[in-house]
């Protein structure tokens, strides 16, 4: 009682510090200058986060174009083409994967793939592709884990209804499988973009935080919360309250991506 | 029993779940264009007699065959048999009506979409015969795009069976205890849909309610511990039993 209520208690401090140091920010300089602004540049007294929004964005969509299709076929095999004794030592395997420091896969990211970037591809090697790419393998724990989950909960009696009408066993998958545990699927998805968009250290490491407006996957960018955490230390006055709101704007996204989880779980309950 | 020609012949036909034998070398022939009832405890096989016929057994890994089971003269057991093609000819109806998560048209259509057909009014005809032949066509026609979950379990169990009689290489439905969840009504309408649809299909039904095998089934076989004691035309088994286990069952002093 007195642990859920101080979780509950905590996340409203969270909240209301953030809302309080950030919000005033908004009237001060314009919300409106302040989202859709192309410059960041404090010593001027210029704080447009438009270029870090775009990047935040290409990289959580990067990160979920890989780690999403990745994640749902390792689900779907784990749980469909593979024996069960085998589920039973890969799954807990690759959980094992969350709990790798994100500062480790951001040394992966700059000793050897951004290397292989620049080398191949062209470009700084720091870049958008190269977060995505750390994006994507770091929200696979999650996305398989849930689904893994989801498919696994999915009655044998709906695979064998269709088998018994003359499915494959790819059929019955791709039509029965998938759609009987498309909510569970969808909120890994979600859940995996909320941990996406909040990532801050591997991303740092990798993505180059140039603060401009990203013309291709290969270009260098600086994400919302690498924004925060570069700048904070020496940040003061409005350039710190700048951040503070940098910080709403995530949380509120964070929140909302949330709220989409919940639902799609809720959704799905009802159907069953 | 009946001049019909022998749809399905088993010749000593077992079946093992892991060291268990739950079919001990069964022999029979199951004539085409008749209702075979098929009656015994819970335990003496049933169901792993029917689940064998289009060899969903094959998905528990432990379980296997040894025989021959032929369907229209061929060994469906030989290896290079093509098992999907089997379940679309031999169709099944599980005790616990199975509703995909899908629309009512969507739940009927499934089967012929997987055999590759396209064409709406193709598929829209077919929902239409297969929904009139199970009996539910009047309860649904006017919601045919709403969740088949939403259905009561009777519906869900004749819209199972709409499914099935959808599929267009149908010849054989298996019915494994249909009726043991449903209400009076609904079981009244499966039963008179089966009678009605053994003129195109051949029909076994795996029931733990006498009656109901007394009531529908041409030919009825008595499963024991695994073994077929008696199989005979229904009306004879039931009033002269020729095996002494046969006549307690079917007078209730056991099981």
């Amino acid at each position: 009682m007195l642990v859920a209520f101080s979780a509950l208690a905590s996340l409203l401090l969270i909240a209301v510090f953030i809302l309080k140091e950030g919000v005033p920010f908004f009237f001060k300089y314009g919300l409106g200058h302040f989202l859709f602004g192309l410059t960041w540049d404090p010593q001027a007294g210029q704080f447009g986060i438009y270029p870090m929004i775009v990047a935040s964005l290409w990289v959580t969509l990067g990160a979920m174009a890989i780690g999403a299709p990745l994640g749902i076929a390792g689900a779907i095999f784990l749980n469909e083409f593979v024996p069960r004794s085998v589920l039973r030592v890969v799954k807990p395997t690759i959980e094992l994967l969350a709990g790798i420091p994100s500062v480790v896969y951001g040394f992966l990211g700059v000793m050897v793939l951004a290397p292989f970037i620049r080398a191949h591809l062209g470009g700084p090697g720091l870049s958008i592709l190269a977060a995505s790419v750390i994006l994507g393998i770091m929200v696979l724990p999650t996305v398989i884990s849930i689904s893994t989950d989801a498919i696994g909960a999915v009655p044998n009696s709906y695979r064998e209804g269709a088998l018994a009408l003359g499915a494959t066993r790819w059929q019955s998958v791709t039509l029965v499988t998938v759609k009987a545990a498309r909510s569970g699927i969808i909120a890994s998805i979600i859940l995996a973009m909320g941990r996406a968009l909040g990532e801050t250290m591997a991303v740092i490491m990798v993505v180059g935080n140039a603060v401009k407006v990203p013309h291709s996957a290969l270009d260098s960018a600086r994400t919302l919360t690498a924004n925060i955490a570069l700048e904070m230390g020496y940040a003061t006055g409005l350039h710190r309250e700048a951040l503070f709101a940098t910080g709403v704007v995530l949380f509120v996204v964070i929140m909302l991506l949330n709220a989409m989880a919940t639902s799609a779980i809720k959704a799905g309950g009802r159907r069953a | 029993m009946s001049d019909n020609q022998a749809k399905i012949v088993v010749r000593d036909f077992s079946v093992f779940h892991g060291k268990l034998q739950s079919l001990r070398s069964l022999t029979m022939s199951i004539p085409a264009h008749r209702i075979l009832g098929i009656i015994g405890p819970s335990g003496s096989g049933k169901t792993t007699f029917l689940r064998a016929l289009n060899r969903l057994n094959d998905l528990s890994p432990e379980t296997r065959a040894e025989g021959q089971a032929v369907l229209d003269g061929e060994d469906i057991y030989h290896p290079d048999y093509d098992v999907v093609r089997l379940r679309k000819r031999v169709g099944m109806l599980f005790a616990l009506p199975v509703a995909l998560p899908l629309s009512i048209y969507e739940n009927v259509v499934y089967g012929p979409r997987l055999s590759g057909v396209r064409d709406r009014r193709r598929l829209a005809d077919l929902v239409e015969r297969s929904l009139k032949d199970a009996f539910l066509w009047d309860e649904v026609k006017d919601r045919l795009q709403t969740s088949g979950m939403r259905l009561s379990g009777g519906q869900q169990q004749r819209l199972c069976l709409a499914r099935v009689l959808a599929m267009e290489q149908l010849e054989v439905i298996l019915l494994d205890e249909p009726c043991s969840g449903l209400d009076p009504i609904s079981t009244a309408k499966i039963e008179e849909a089966l009678t009605l649809l053994k003129a195109k299909y051949t029909i076994v039904l795996v029931t733990n309610n006498t009656k109901q095998a007394a009531r529908v089934a041409d030919d009825t076989a008595f499963f024991l511990m695994g073994e077929l004691v008696e199989y005979g035309v229904t009306q004879r088994l039931f009033t002269i039993p020729r095996d002494a286990r046969t006549s307690d069952y079917v007078t209730g002093r056991f099981g």
